[in-house]
């Protein structure tokens, strides 16, 4: 059972999937997602690239419809044709979806207007919005002529300018400089208790600073949901301890061998050792992993181990995605 | 209202991208202009088809007389033939060919010997049988070589066999009048092409995404797209008129009548154009759909070339042709008639009538399609 978001402490779902199914020829891109989402939350949808995010908002959004299962939007099942449950939703697609020939303040009086608000209207609100994310002195400029994280900002503000209660953003640091990146995590985290935040990432960092609660989904279906935290709880309290073994170990190596190996010869130490056969590194979580540091060497060195190199972090959601997968995000 | 947004930004995005606007706005005076440079001869009136080359080898002065006579026939107040004097057979037989005049008349060289002993011209005419001006021009020249010989052996003409008459505002129509309506119709239609295209990059952009994140309809879509499209077909049709008159058009027709009919040519565009785009997935893949869909709908409507009886039904003691499906073959005819004979409403009711209702047809494909393939989940 996942914790309630600390941020909102709400009870009350927003948005809950059932059962969500989307199959493309025989690839079944996300398999029988079940999820609730408070009010007022940061949720992070995280996973490797293809495991099925980008399917999920889609149909989330109304944009896709699910093959199986179904969206409800406060216990309404949303369809292509509610405007009403369509208005409460804002996306912000991976890919910066703009009218290139379009000034940025009329983007978003024109988005505006499609979603049923004044001319008049949507123009204050345009301004307030570019005001906000730092684009107010672009605001007679084409999106055209706007740098690339200039345009994602502004990619943002177009899903922001109907007022929606919950946003959708796909990716949202994707292809951003280090001083987007920042002002659009300043931004979301300035939205969240008002607005309810679903952000889809492959980037664990991403989801570990911003999210309130994690579901890590791979190959369409969801592996865990908890708050990072609890998450991170799970693959082990203390340390990560990675030692790559390249170089030290022949070829036709049983992979699964060496870990049972490598799990006996610390098992009074470590109580999680996980090893990415891709990456031939050995993931060992410990308490006092330093103090331990000298002692894993020496075992794993009379169990056969030569460690090339190794280096200690603290836990993140990846190695959570390591424990479930034996995959690393980025494959 | 969506739909007026929609066309808002639509003009918008044209607006800033000049020389694509001028293009469009200019494509159907561009096109009257070099229609007009093409068939516009120094000649005016029926000279302009009925053009004569004349091989004068007469010894007397009867044959200079009677070329005199060619070139000062007049019909209905205009000069009936364009008559060219050249004097080798060959470059006059190569003229004929190239269909450059529609006969030779070789004068002999006992021309005026044989009128003053028997008053039988005995002219040699040579042309291309299958050639309609040759026909035509035969129908003139077979009385005037006979009045020429009575009048120049004193005696009174004969009466002719039968009196020549043509449909009020047709006498003097030459192939570039006629060919105009239809050439302005042509030109509204490039618009298809500019409609596949700004539908499809909503598509390739990811725009059209946006438009369904808001629960816009197909409806919306092309009501929107259809208005900016209006707009700029009332603005082709005014520009080229203007270029048309400019060439010595002469229209008796109501010029509103005429934009009324582009509105609705340019509403079966805006239809046209989202099903090309609906099977397209590039501007450049949109660009030769549309054209694709653009060109037969054209060249096999009247509208530039005239087509040959393809009967397939009879209504109501109307024959209805094959390509009376097209649009463009009501409105050309109807573009053909209000700007050359000055016809009213009343008068092209039928042709008013079918364009809507052809058009409306191509909307309503248009959206089912658009909504199908592009909209719904």
């Amino acid at each position: 059972m996942s914790e309630l978001p600390k941020r909102s402490g709400s009870t009350e779902i927003v948005v809950k999937t059932e059962g969500l199914t989307k199959h493309y020829g025989a690839l079944t891109a996300v398999n029988g997602l079940s999820l609730d989402i408070y009010a007022g939350e940061v949720f992070g949808l995280l996973g490797p690239n293809g495991a099925g995010k980008t399917t999920a908002i889609h149909m989330l959004c109304g944009l896709l419809k699910p093959d199986a299962g179904r969206v409800l939007i406060h216990n309404h099942p949303i369809s292509s044709d509610d405007t009403e449950n369509s208005a409460r939703v804002g996306l912000c697609p991976q890919a910066i979806v703009l009218w290139e020939r379009l000034t940025c303040i009329e983007q978003l009086e024109f988005i505006g207007q499609m979603y049923g608000i004044r001319s008049s209207e949507a123009r204050r609100r345009g301004e307030k919005l570019l005001e906000e994310l730092d684009l107010i002195e672009k605001r007679n400029k084409q999106a055209r002529t706007l740098s690339g994280g200039m345009q994602r900002r502004l990619n943002m503000a177009m899903a922001l300018v109907h007022d929606p209660e919950i946003i959708v953003l796909d990716e949202p640091e994707a292809g951003l400089d280090p001083q987007s990146r920042v002002r659009v995590r300043d931004y979301i985290h300035s939205l969240s208790r008002r607005k309810t935040v679903i952000l889809t990432t492959h980037n664990m960092d991403e989801a570990d600073r911003m999210a309130d609660r994690v579901a890590i989904i791979d190959h369409g279906q969801l592996l865990v949901l908890d708050t990072p935290q609890n998450l991170k709880r799970r693959v082990g309290e203390g340390d990560v301890v990675e030692i790559h073994l390249n170089g030290c170990l022949g070829e036709g190596v049983d992979w699964e061998a060496v870990q049972n190996k490598a799990r006996s010869a610390l098992a009074d130490i470590a109580p999680t050792v996980t090893l990415n056969s891709t990456e031939h590194t050995l993931h060992v979580h410990a308490l006092n992993a330093t103090g331990h540091l000298p002692s894993i060497v020496e075992r794993l060195k009379i169990a056969g181990m030569e460690p090339a190199t190794l280096s200690i972090r603290a836990n993140t959601l990846e190695d959570v995605f390591i424990q479930l997968t034996g995959r690393t995000l980025r494959e | 209202m969506k739909a007026l947004s929609i066309t808002r930004k639509t003009i918008r995005e044209a607006w800033r991208e000049p020389s694509m606007l001028a293009l469009l706005v200019c494509f159907p005076a561009l096109l009257i202009m070099i229609y007009c440079i093409s068939f516009n001869p120094s000649g005016s009136g029926m000279s302009q088809l009925l053009r004569l080359v004349v091989i004068n080898q007469d010894q007397g002065a009867a044959g200079a007389q009677f070329t005199r006579m060619l070139q000062d026939a007049q019909f209905d107040h205009e000069v009936l033939f364009s008559v060219r004097q050249v004097t080798a057979r060959a470059d006059a037989e190569t003229i004929l060919r190239e269909r450059k005049a529609a006969m030779l008349i070789l004068i002999p060289p006992d021309f005026t010997t044989a009128l003053s002993q028997n008053g039988q011209p005995g002219l040699d005419i040579v042309g291309d049988s299958t050639f309609d001006y040759y026909v035509f021009a035969t129908g003139f020249l077979k009385g005037m070589i006979e009045q020429f010989g009575a009048a120049y052996r004193g005696q009174n003409p004969p009466p002719p066999a039968a009196m020549l008459e043509f449909v009020s505002g047709t006498g003097t129509l030459t192939d570039l009048q006629f060919g105009i309506p239809g050439t302005l119709v042509f030109g509204v239609m490039i618009g298809v092409i500019y409609i596949a295209m700004i539908v499809v990059r909503e598509q390739v952009s990811g725009t059209l995404q946006r438009f369904r994140l808001t629960r816009a309809t197909a409806a919306d879509l092309l009501i929107g797209i259809g208005f900016a499209e209006v707009i700029l077909a009332v603005l082709q049709i005014i520009l080229a008129f203007g270029v048309a008159l400019l060439f010595n058009f002469q229209s008796t027709g109501s010029l509103i009548l005429a934009v009324l009919i582009g509105v609705l040519v340019s509403l079966s565009v805006t239809g046209m154009g989202l099903i090309s785009a609906c099977v397209s997935r590039s501007d450049g893949q949109a660009a030769m759909v549309a054209t694709a869909i653009m060109i037969p709908v054209v060249f096999l409507s009247n509208t530039i070339f005239p087509m040959p009886p393809m009967p397939i039904a009879t209504i109501a003691g109307r024959v209805i042709n094959l390509y009376d499906f097209l649009p463009t073959a009501h409105a050309s005819e109807a573009m053909r008639r209000v700007l050359i004979y000055g016809d009213r409403p009343s008068a092209i009711a039928f042709e008013l009538i079918a364009l809507t209702v052809l058009t409306s047809i191509f909307l309503g494909v248009g959206v089912l399609v658009f909504h199908q393939r592009r909209i719904a989940l």
